[in-house]
């Protein structure tokens, strides 16, 4: 097999790229800050190309090699297996990288010195851990590279370690993985003492007894992915990786972990109804919980943070939809349920770098990100507001975008459910979940316009946000590039979505065992043309209606009441905004709003008015402080065990000995 | 090889002239029953024509803080509304098929909003602002309702092509007029807080503090403000042409009528419902902001019945 020439071209292309960013880790650790941005990112972009081209020879044959034997595990050697539903990941890698790549040289030479050498290494790594655990045949090699990747992103996390919030959000991000990588190895632990295989593939999860192991990886995809209660995290680590790798960080970590979850319960046809109903109802809540408070949030990246945890939930419900058809032996809507799935992954990987990218933007110019101090930035970021809002149009799953054709297929999901021959509460939990997806639609509608409308329109709320600059030279740099090109990548994908599916169609088949999966009819909404003949039709009104009178378009202050010009800070904020919403969900939120009104005649006259609202994340402080007081006080009590004399630990040893004698002799 | 057929040709002018030329005079209708019932004689008919003739003519007037958003919304807005004229079913004279994909449909009219909430935005006015947020928070409340009730409807007829759903010789709902009857209900509650009208939103009020789409467009003005007018005249027809529709569909005779008597009765029904919202805002007065929620909760309710319905018709 080894011998086959496509099967050689494809891994030679991954393994060079892994040698490549190889190199670029042991040049930067030699050279250190000496050697040239421009050239490291060649680099970067050298490896995230070969990664393409390897993924697009493989796309519609899998191939399996092993060029990395050599890097042997003690269980099982490296070995390396591409099948169809790893390439529209590593395409997405390559995608990402190739941006961040782009986007580097900017940021890193902006960095002070002692900082570059530090984001180059970690980068690197980051890099190769995400491609290996996407190529990984194996368990063992599949946690190895996890592992790489986790921490190398916790490192990324942390990049900026010297400010209180990029330490606690390293912190946070670390508990997260590591609570996710214990329950991944407790799965593939149980898996291999059920098949005694360490493969991914020969791991089959329909049987009894692969429950437990089922449901230990869906709470470690939650905890990595970002699902509700284990979201906490989410909005703490995301903002905080650099510039150019929070677009990788973005798009793939939580990616990655719905990866896993597909290649093993969905290609493994996991047939436990629990697992569905557990899936489907985390994703509920995870989707309407993180929409809301991302409407709420104040500061841009948490904003996309948290949106990331509504767009998680439903990839969830569509993967526990997936399972369930697939219990029933429902095939159209496991199709429907797992093409959903995988194209919302995809696209939700590739919009949410694109908008990270922005905001990355946004904060290069403005040195902030919190909504209150940027506003009026359309005037001087042209082509980032057009980037960001081609991503916001695409979140929304406003058509023609690329996520309107996911969004559809997961409504669809539930609806072809609504009559299907299933149980009649799962028919009405369908058609509610149709209901409930329109209310996050329009949530994340209202919060997106909320992330354009006070960042780019409207007038300057800061000096900073006033004088901002997009580009660091005259024309657009690096950055701007990297936005641009996956804004085209995701207009793309969306005037021609039955290409795209075409494309996904192996890796469906491969989810779903179901050999006469066509791609193409999937999505039966011409958009391409939808979206031609709405061009044609804007730039007619343009033209007939709008431009005739051109001549006599007069340029005057925003409406003003005849007060005189207002000042900006009379403009809606991103809270005024939001708070209608706010109120109607108090009680979720914990919004309280205190307003305090003072002088003589206080009702008609008043001399300051002071009001102040107040949220209390409820997670937090209800459910995650307890536990953690639990741990405080549980180690507070258990560091009197270790009292420092060596005759106690002496006893301590001979104490565990004899527990494990007498179990040893009893078990 | 194409079949010309005048008939079809025939119907496709009419439908172009219909959707063309009608939203302006339901809007006369909705004045001048209005300013019957306060005793006025009110102005012509067809005085939104005129009105938007002469807003064309017009010189503009547009905020120097503006950006591409704000020029290019009202355009984009037309043209969105027009191809859903072609795609939704808000009339029973459709002469040809589109497949009105019910999400799609919901989805082009979420993008309008879209637009018209980043161009309140866009000009930086405290009362662009306000209305744009009160919009998001109607249209929150709202968009469950209407999509649960479509939904319900497409569920029984296995489909969500609306096209198939609401032509008159689908067999699945030909005896379902509880459906029909209390989908249009619900959709025609829904309607009136997403075109802006009374007990949401007071359409002739100046009062800027408490409107919702007039605040948004407060910033437009000549061609600018008659597309942003003919938008919103467009979107009645559509929204009241849909629950129209629903309410035509629960009366059994229509399901045998022939097609001019279903595409007059269409028209006829689209203008009764204008003169139905007049009706309801000269008795009805504006609820306080806080008291919606509990509005929508009829238009909620109703299309929860909906979904009950559609699941009691599948039970297998």
């Amino acid at each position: 097999m080894i011998n086959d020439p496509t099967t050689l071209s494809a891994a030679n292309l991954f393994t060079s790229a892994s040698a490549v960013w190889l190199a670029g880790l042991a040049i930067t650790a030699v050279g250190g800050e000496r050697v040239r941005s421009n050239f490291l990112a060649f680099l970067m972009l050298a490896g995230a190309l070969l990664t393409l081209g390897g993924a697009a020879i493989s796309w519609n044959q899998s191939i399996e090699y092993n060029q990395l034997q050599f890097i042997s595990f003690g269980l099982a050697p490296a070995d390396s297996l591409v099948d169809s539903l790893s390439v529209p990941f590593l395409g997405l890698l390559g995608l990402l990288a190739s941006a961040a790549a782009m986007a580097s040289p900017c940021h890193v030479d902006a960095l002070s010195q002692g900082k570059k050498g530090y984001y180059w290494k970690l980068t690197f790594i980051f890099l190769i851990g995400l491609q290996q655990v996407l190529l990984a045949s194996n368990g063992i090699a599949f946690l190895v590279f996890w592992e790489i990747m986790s921490l190398s992103s916790a490192g990324l996390v942390a990049a900026d370690h010297i400010r209180h919030r990029a330490q606690r959000a390293a912190f946070a991000y670390l508990t997260a993985t590591r609570i996710s990588t214990a329950f991944i190895t407790a799965a593939f632990l149980w898996m291999h003492q059920n098949t005694g295989s360490w493969s991914l593939s020969a791991w089959h999860f329909g049987t009894e007894q692969s429950l437990v192991a089922a449901f230990f990886l869906l709470i470690a995809v939650c905890t990595k992915a970002g699902v509700w209660p284990m979201h906490v995290w989410l909005p703490l680590a995301y903002p905080e990786p650099p510039g150019p790798t929070s677009a990788i960080f973005a798009g793939l970590v939580g990616n990655i972990s719905i990866y896993l979850l597909m290649r093993l319960l969905l290609a493994g046809e996991c047939s436990h109804i629990a697992i569905a109903y557990a899936a489907i109802a985390l994703g509920t809540i995870s989707s309407l919980w993180g929409v809301l408070f991302a409407l709420m949030e104040r500061d841009l990246k948490k904003l996309l943070a948290y949106s990331t945890v509504e767009n998680m939930g439903i990839i969830l419900t569509a993967i526990g939809v997936a399972v369930l058809a697939h219990c029933h032996g429902l095939t159209t809507i496991a199709t429907l349920a797992s093409a959903a799935a995988l194209f919302h992954t995809l696209n939700h990987g590739l919009v949410k770098a694109l908008l990270f990218l922005g905001a990355a933007s946004v904060e290069r110019a403005v040195h902030t990100r919190e909504l209150s101090a940027l506003g009026g930035l359309a005037k001087n970021m042209p082509w980032t507001m057009l980037c960001f809002f081609i991503g916001s149009l695409s979140i929304c799953a406003m058509p023609p975008m690329n996520c309107f054709a996911s969004k559809w297929l997961v409504y669809q999901t539930f609806f072809q459910l609504s009559f299907a021959n299933a149980p009649i509460l799962e028919r009405a939990m369908s058609l509610a979940m149709v209901g409930i997806l329109a209310f996050v639609g329009a949530l994340s509608l209202a919060c997106f316009t909320k992330a354009v409308g006070i960042a780019f329109l409207g007038r300057p709320r800061s000096n900073a946000a006033a004088k901002a600059k997009e580009s660091t030279t005259n024309g657009p740099d690096g950055l701007i590039i990297a936005q641009l090109m996956l804004a085209i990548a995701c207009v793309m994908i969306g005037t021609s979505v039955p290409i795209a599916l075409d494309g996904l169609a192996p890796a469906i088949r491969h989810l779903t065992h179901d050999q006469f999966v066509i791609g193409s009819t999937l999505f039966p909404i011409p958009q391409g043309q939808l979206a031609l003949v709405g061009g044609i039709l804007v730039s007619s009104i343009y033209l007939f209606v709008l431009g005739r009178r051109s001549g006599e378009v007069r340029s005057y202050i925003t409406w003003d009441c005849g007060f005189g010009p207002l000042s900006t800070r009379a403009e809606e904020t991103g809270s005024s905004f939001s708070h209608p919403i706010g109120r109607i969900f108090s009680q979720i939120l914990q919004l309280k709003v205190t307003t305090e009104i003072s002088g003589k005649d206080r009702r008609h006259f008043p001399e300051s008015v002071r009001v102040e609202t107040f949220m209390t994340p409820i997670l937090e402080t209800k459910l995650y402080r307890p536990v953690m007081g639990l741990f405080d006080w549980l180690s507070s009590s258990l560091v009197r065990l270790q009292t420092g004399s060596i005759h106690i630990h002496l006893l301590y040893v001979f104490l565990t000995m004899l527990l494990l004698v007498f179990l040893g002799t009893n078990i | 090889m194409i079949a010309i057929n005048t008939e079809a040709i025939l119907e496709t002018i009419a439908f172009v002239a219909t959707f063309l030329l009608l939203p302006p005079l339901l809007v006369g209708i909705i004045r001048k029953t209005k300013a019957r019932f306060q005793n006025r004689i009110g102005a012509p008919l067809l005085q939104p024509y005129f009105d938007l003739l002469k807003l064309l003519s017009k010189g503009e007037t547009i905020s120097k803080h503006t950006s591409w958003i704000f020029r290019s919304t009202a355009a984009i807005n037309v043209s969105l509304l027009i191809i859903l004229a072609f795609l939704a079913p808000w009339t029973s004279l459709r002469p040809f098929n589109l497949g009105a994909d019910l999400f799609l449909v919901i989805y082009l009219l979420a993008l309008t909003r879209f637009f018209t909430v980043l161009s309140a935005l866009d000009a930086g006015s405290a009362f662009g602002g306000f209305g744009a947020s009160r919009e998001v928070t109607l249209a929150l409340l709202v968009e469950p309702a209407v999509i649960l009730c479509l939904a319900a409807i497409g569920s029984v007829s296995q489909t969500s092509d609306l096209g198939i759903a609401f032509s008159f010789d689908n067999v699945a709902l030909i005896n379902q007029p509880g459906l029909w009857f209390i989908a249009g209900c619900g959709l025609f509650l829904a309607s009136l807080v997403e075109l802006s009208r009374m007990p949401a939103d007071d359409p002739t009020t100046h009062l800027e503090l408490t409107m919702v789409h007039e605040a948004m467009i407060l910033e437009n003005s000549a061609a600018n403000l008659a597309l942003v007018e003919y938008a919103h005249f467009l979107k009645i027809l559509i929204l009241l042409g849909i629950s129209s529709q629903c309410l035509l569909h629960a009366i059994p005779f229509f399901w045998h009528a022939s097609q001019l008597v279903l595409a007059l009765s269409s028209v006829l029904s689209i203008m009764i419902l204008a003169a139905s919202i007049a009706v309801i805002e000269s008795v009805a007065v504006k609820l306080r902001w806080t008291k919606l929620p509990e509005f929508i909760a009829y238009s909620v309710a109703m299309s929860i019945f909906c979904v009950f319905i559609a699941l009691s018709k599948n039970l297998n």
